[in-house]
């Protein structure tokens, strides 16, 4: 099924390798993926009473809850700086991860209908799910910034780190997600699994508490999750802290190694999706 | 190009399992299978199916050409393979066997208003439904006034269609596939529903898209229609193409073979 966008000819084969044309192809239906995004924004804010605020306040709220039982009530340790900044900056790139990784997981059976009748590139439905998730994050980014100024922490130049680190950690969630979505639909209880597993994953990441008190025998183990990474250093950004490259570096070559793995395995079982979806 | 074929295909062939024995489709067979078969059979029960499922050949061995330009009928009946043609031809789903060309982008009717959302309003859906459709959105924008117009539709373009009755839902889905500059299209028994004044109108529009030159292959049940529209047509038959040729002798063999089999 190779199409050469140019002629616009497309030729049906039972086997098929994956290849450049598939990346050219979604770039060619690229505003169907926005749309995909503007649509489930519109929809989700429309019906909810608080609207857009709810992308602000759905962290904001967390981490007020977080911070009176772990701050104050167990003093979890936070490097020094006050728990409700330190939680926040972990909750902000944690909280884009799980929403993104649930969101695929329900977007492929959401889009069940979809699937089903049209063709489209099924990368999009991910990437799509994946974008709205961004677009939460931006919003929600923007009240890290107001806590910030309330605890008169600076805003630094150095905060452009954050770019890169955000688009590692899109794609981190996207090829999870993808790869989670694809099990869902050949396996069918992996579907209930999803937000289980989202959970766990949560305690195992240092976002409610420092990467710091896991002793160094362990932290090997700790950088086998990307997410770990990821947060550490997005948080060191945010607060102007040393950025642990070393983790870092291990948390990027496993988050694309996932991204890649994901979208792989997702792509080759969207072939027949159609079929058993 | 008006001397390549808009479509060709080779031995074009769709399977379907049936069942699937021995082919756990839960995490949780999987595991249990780990506690039920020696260790080296597990990998073999994931991977192969050790009991052959049954098959169906959803349609096989298909040998098509169809010119650009050309309208095509296609009849047969329940599940002889017509709608899965269109679905592998649009790249829904995958083909199990042969090959076939596509010259053109197909804008497809395969049941009609299956993008629309209930809750975005009727301008919303035509954008999304556009670029489900693969169109661009300046391409939608210039010819929205035409596709809301036919559609007949007027003020309630702004309302959430799922306020609109089952007649106008369908009415604009039809408008939007049909206002587009796709070469190819596939019609699936869209005309079943709406009321004859539409069906009319839409086997208008169809004619007149023909005229302009788009390739149609038009799926239907409603044999006048076909009789009217399509200069040639297939009868498929249990996956099979059991005639193909000029629409009156497609119509008598259908009548007579295929249906008069059924009933005998």
């Amino acid at each position: 099924m190779k199409k050469n966008l140019k002629d616009d000819i497309i030729v049906i084969q039972p086997v098929r390798i994956p290849s450049w044309q598939d990346i050219r192809e979604i770039f060619h239906y690229r505003e169907l993926g926005f749309f995909l995004v503007w649509r489930d924004l519109k929809l989700r804010y429309r019906q909810t009473v608080l609207g857009v605020s709810w992308a602000i306040l759905q962290p904001f709220l967390q981490m007020v809850v977080l911070a009176i039982f772990f701050g104050r009530l167990i003093k979890v340790p936070s490097d020094g700086v006050p728990y409700p900044v330190f939680v926040y900056a972990g909750l902000l790139p944690w909280t884009f991860f799980a929403n993104a990784v649930n969101a695929c997981n329900y977007a492929v059976i959401n889009n069940a209908g979809l699937i089903r009748k049209i063709y489209f590139p099924r990368l999009l439905i991910p990437l799509s799910a994946v974008g709205t998730g961004l677009v939460d994050f931006l919003l929600a980014f923007l009240m890290l910034i107001v806590i910030m100024l309330f605890y008169h922490m600076p805003v630094t130049l150095g905060m452009l780190w954050l770019i890169p680190l955000t688009i590692l950690l899109s794609l981190t969630g996207l090829g999870i997600g993808a790869l989670l979505s694809a099990l869902a639909v050949a396996y069918r209880d992996v579907r209930h699994i999803v937000p289980f597993l989202v959970q766990l994953w949560f305690f195992v990441t240092p976002v409610i508490y420092p990467a710091s008190i896991i002793s160094d025998r362990f932290k090997p183990l700790l950088n086998l999750n990307p997410m770990a990474g990821i947060v550490s250093g997005f948080r060191a950004v945010v607060l102007n802290q040393t950025i642990d490259f070393a983790g870092l570096y291990q948390a990027g070559a496993m988050g694309l190694l996932f991204c890649l793995a994901g979208v792989l395995y997702f792509s080759r079982k969207a072939r027949d999706f159609a079929d058993v979806v | 190009m008006p001397d390549l074929n808009a479509i060709e295909t080779n031995k074009l062939g769709k399977k379907y399992r049936l069942d699937k024995v021995g082919r756990p489709d839960n995490l949780r067979e999987v595991i249990a299978s780990f506690f039920k078969l020696p260790i080296g059979a597990t990998k073999s029960v994931i991977r192969k199916n050790p009991i052959q499922g049954r098959e169906l050949w959803a349609i096989r061995d298909v040998d098509l050409q169809v010119r650009a330009g050309e309208v095509l009928g296609i009849i047969g009946k329940n599940g002889a393979g017509k709608s899965t043609l269109l679905k592998v031809l649009s790249r829904v789903t995958e083909a199990s066997q042969g090959s076939a060309i596509v010259r053109g982008r197909i804008a497809s009717l395969l049941e009609i208003g299956i993008g629309f959302h209930p809750d975005l309003t009727g301008r919303e859906n035509v954008f999304l439904n556009a670029a489900l459709l693969g169109m661009k959105k300046a391409e939608v924008k210039s010819r929205f006034d035409e596709i809301v117009e036919f559609a007949g539709v007027g003020n309630f373009i702004d309302t959430q269609v799922k306020k609109y009755s089952s007649g106008m839902f369908v009415r604009l889905a039809f408008s939007i596939a049909a206002h587009l500059d796709s070469e190819i299209v596939f019609i699936d028994e869209v005309l079943a529903v709406g009321d004859t004044d539409f069906q009319r109108k839409c086997l208008n529009k169809i004619q007149s898209l023909a005229e302009y030159g788009r390739t149609i292959l038009f799926v239907s049940h409603n044999l006048s229609a076909v009789e009217r529209l399509c200069g040639r047509c297939l009868v498929f038959d249990h996956g099979r193409i059991g005639y193909d040729g000029k629409t009156s002798g497609a119509l008598e063999y259908y009548r007579t073979d295929v249906l008069e089999r059924v009933a005998g």
